[in-house]
C-alpha cells in the first residue's frame, strides 16, 4: 500500500530528518512508527502526504509514485488518505457536523449523500448528539474523535495518524486506540507515529523504531522497547520512565 | 452544481461567523472609498464652478453709427448672424442704441446729473459676445477689429487669462487628490483583507490536508472579499450622495457658488466605485491566499534534490 525506497529528507539549513529509509507497508496493516522526538516519525508522515517534497528516493502510495505527482494532483492523493494529528486540526468556525462533512464536500458529493454518511460516522465515534457543537465546546478526546470521523468518513484506504494521543490522558487514549483499531479492521491501512509505550505494548502490532532518521528495528508484533539482548540503547523517553 | 452551491453557502456562513473581522474590512473599504469619492465630488464641484465663472460676456464690439459710415440696423443684425456662426462664438447679444441708453441709465441711476448730460444718440450699439472657449478670445478680438463697421472692441483679456489658469490648477489639484486617495484605498483594502486571511491561515492548511483543491479553498474567500468590497463601496457611494444632497440644500442660499451635481455623475462614478471596491476585495483575497496555499502545498517541485 505504501512503499518507501531509499528516502532521504534534508530540510533547508541542512538538518537531515530522514536518511535512506526503505519501508514496505502492506494493505490492511497497522504499523507503529516509534522513536524519540526528532527521530523522523513526523517527517515520514509529512512525506507520505506530500506536505514536503523528498530530497532523494521514491515513495509509492497505492501504486503511484507520489514524489513525481504534479501539484494539482496532490489534493487527489490526500483524499485517499485520512489524517489524524496531535492538535486535531479541526476548522474552528465549523460545527462538528460541518467539519466531518467538509471531507465529503471536497469530493463534490451531493448533500443527500453527505448527511447520512456523516451521521453514520458520528455514531461510530459516539458523537452523534454533539453534531451541532463547535470544536471549542468539546473536550480533547471528543475533538480527536471528530478528527477521526473526518479522516474516515470517505472510507480512505489509508489512515495516517501523527501522535493522535499526544494531548490526551491515558483513559481517553484507550478510547481513541479502540477507534483506530476498529477502522483498521475494516481493511484500512493505519500508520501511527507515537512515543506512547503503553499503547504500543498493549496493541501488539508491527513496530518500526526510528532513531536519528534511520530505522533501528522493524518487528512484526513488537513492543516499544527491544526485548532481545544486544538491542540498541533505550530511547530518551524510555530511560526517563525506567528511572 | 451542488459544489458551487456549497461554496456560496460557505462564503455566506463565513461572513456571518467572522462578523467582527468582516465589519473591519467593510469599514476599511467604506472609509477609504468615501474619502476618494468625496475628493472626486469636490473636484466636480470645482469644475462646475470654474465653468460657471467663465460664462457671460467675454468680448464687447461697439458698432459705428450709420452716420459715421456704419451699417444700418438691418445690416448690423445681418453681421451679428455672421459672427454667431463662428466656431469660437457660443452666442451674441445685440444691444441697440436705445437699449444701451437704458443700460446706462440703470448703471448710473444714483447720479441723475450724469444721465442728464448724456445724449442718447452718443451711445453706440454693440454686440455682447460669449465664447465657446475663453482661451480663444485673442483671435476673435483680432477678427472683429478688422471689420469696418466696428468702432471699438473691448475684451476682458487679462481676467480671462487668470481665470483660465486658476481653473486648470484647481482641477488638477482636485483630480490629484482623488487619485492619491484612490490608490491608498486599494492598498488599504487589499491589506485589510490580507490580514483577515492571515488570521485564518491555519484553516487554509487544514483544508489542503483534507484534500481541498486550491480553487475549492479560494472561491469562498474570493466571494467574501467581493461582498466586503461591494458592501463598503456601496455604503461610501450612498454616504457621499446623501452628503452632496445636503450640501445642495444648504448651499442653495449662497449665491455665486454652485453645489448641484448631476445624478448622471453619481451614477457613472458610483458604478465605477462599486467595481473598484469589488476588484480591490477580490485582489486582496487572492494576494492574501496565494502565500498560504503555496505554504500548505509542501513542494510544488517534486523530486527536488
Amino acid at each position: 500500500m505504501i512503499r518507501l525506497e531509499d528516502v532521504t529528507k534534508v530540510y533547508e539549513g541542512g538538518v537531515v530528518a530522514v536518511r535512506d529509509i526503505s519501508l514496505d507497508i502492506q494493505r490492511g496493516e497497522f504499523v507503529f512508527l516509534v522513536g524519540p522526538s526528532g527521530s523522523g516519525k513526523s517527517t515520514l508522515i509529512r512525506l507520505m502526504l506530500r506536505q514536503e517534497p523528498v530530497t532523494r528516493g521514491t515513495i509509492w502510495v497505492a501504486g503511484k509514485d507520489i514524489t513525481k505527482l504534479p501539484a494539482w494532483k496532490v489534493p487527489y492523493l490526500r483524499r485517499s488518505i485520512g489524517t489524524v494529528f496531535q492538535d486535531f486540526k479541526l476548522l474552528p468556525n465549523k460545527t462538528v457536523f460541518e467539519n466531518v462533512a467538509f471531507a465529503l464536500e471536497v469530493l463534490g458529493r451531493p448533500r443527500s449523500v453527505i448527511r447520512p454518511h456523516v451521521t453514520q460516522v458520528l455514531e461510530l465515534v459516539g458523537l452523534a448528539d454533539k453534531a451541532d457543537r463547535y470544536p471549542r465546546q468539546l473536550s480533547g478526546g471528543e475533538q480527536q474523535r471528530v478528527s477521526i470521523a473526518r479522516a474516515f468518513v470517505n472510507r480512505p484506504p489509508i489512515l495516517l495518524a501523527d501522535e493522535p494521543t499526544g494531548n490526551l490522558d491515558p483513559a481517553t487514549s484507550v478510547g481513541i486506540m479502540r477507534l483506530l483499531d476498529r477502522i483498521n479492521r475494516t481493511g484500512t491501512t493505519v500508520v501511527m507515529a507515537t512515543h506512547d509505550h503503553a499503547i504500543v505494548d498493549a496493541m501488539q502490532r508491527r513496530v518500526v523504531a526510528l532513531s536519528e532518521g534511520r530505522i533501528l528495528r522493524d518487528d512484526a508484533t513488537g513492543r516499544y522497547e527491544a526485548v532481545l539482548r544486544g538491542a540498541p540503547a533505550p530511547t530518551e523517553k524510555g530511560a526517563e520512565e525506567q528511572a | 452544481m451542488s459544489r458551487l452551491a456549497f461554496l456560496v453557502r460557505e462564503a455566506l456562513v463565513n461572513l456571518r461567523r467572522n462578523a467582527l473581522v468582516v465589519t473591519g474590512a467593510v469599514l476599511a473599504v467604506f472609509i477609504s472609498l468615501s474619502l476618494a469619492f468625496g475628493a472626486l465630488v469636490l473636484n466636480e464641484l470645482l469644475r462646475i464652478n470654474t465653468l460657471a465663472w467663465q460664462e457671460g460676456t467675454h468680448v464687447v464690439a461697439f458698432l459705428k453709427d450709420p452716420a459715421e459710415g456704419g451699417l444700418d440696423q438691418a445690416g448690423q443684425l445681418a453681421l451679428m448672424a455672421e459672427i454667431e456662426a463662428w466656431d469660437e462664438v457660443r452666442s451674441v447679444r445685440y444691444v441697440d442704441k436705445a437699449q444701451a441708453y437704458e443700460e446706462f441709465r440703470q448703471l448710473f441711476a444714483d447720479r441723475p446729473e450724469l444721465i442728464e448730460t448724456v445724449n442718447p444718440a452718443v451711445l453706440p450699439a454693440s454686440y455682447r459676445i460669449e465664447l465657446t472657449d475663453i482661451d480663444l478670445y485673442r483671435d476673435v478680438v483680432f477678427r472683429l477689429r478688422a471689420m469696418p463697421a466696428v468702432l471699438e472692441v473691448r475684451s476682458f483679456g487679462e481676467q480671462i487669462d487668470q481665470l483660465s489658469t486658476l481653473s486648470t490648477v484647481l482641477n488638477f489639484l482636485g483630480l490629484g487628490l482623488a487619485l492619491v486617495l484612490g490608490v491608498s484605498a486599494v492598498i488599504l483594502i487589499a491589506n485589510t483583507i490580507r490580514m483577515a486571511i492571515y488570521a485564518r491561515r491555519e484553516e487554509v492548511s487544514i483544508m489542503k490536508l483534507v484534500g481541498a483543491s486550491n480553487w475549492f479553498i479560494r472561491v469562498p474567500f474570493l466571494l467574501e472579499g467581493l461582498i466586503e468590497g461591494l458592501l463598503g463601496a456601496g455604503l461610501s457611494v450612498l454616504t457621499v450622495w446623501i452628503a452632496a444632497q445636503n450640501l445642495r440644500t444648504l448651499g442653495s442660499s449662497i449665491p455665486l457658488i454652485r453645489f448641484t451635481i448631476s445624478d448622471q455623475f453619481f451614477l457613472r462614478w458610483g458604478v465605477l466605485f462599486l467595481l473598484f471596491g469589488a476588484t480591490a476585495g477580490v485582489v486582496g483575497s487572492l494576494l492574501g491566499l496565494s502565500r498560504y496555499l503555496r505554504e500548505a502545498d509542501g513542494g510544488a517541485k517534486p523530486g527536488t534534490v
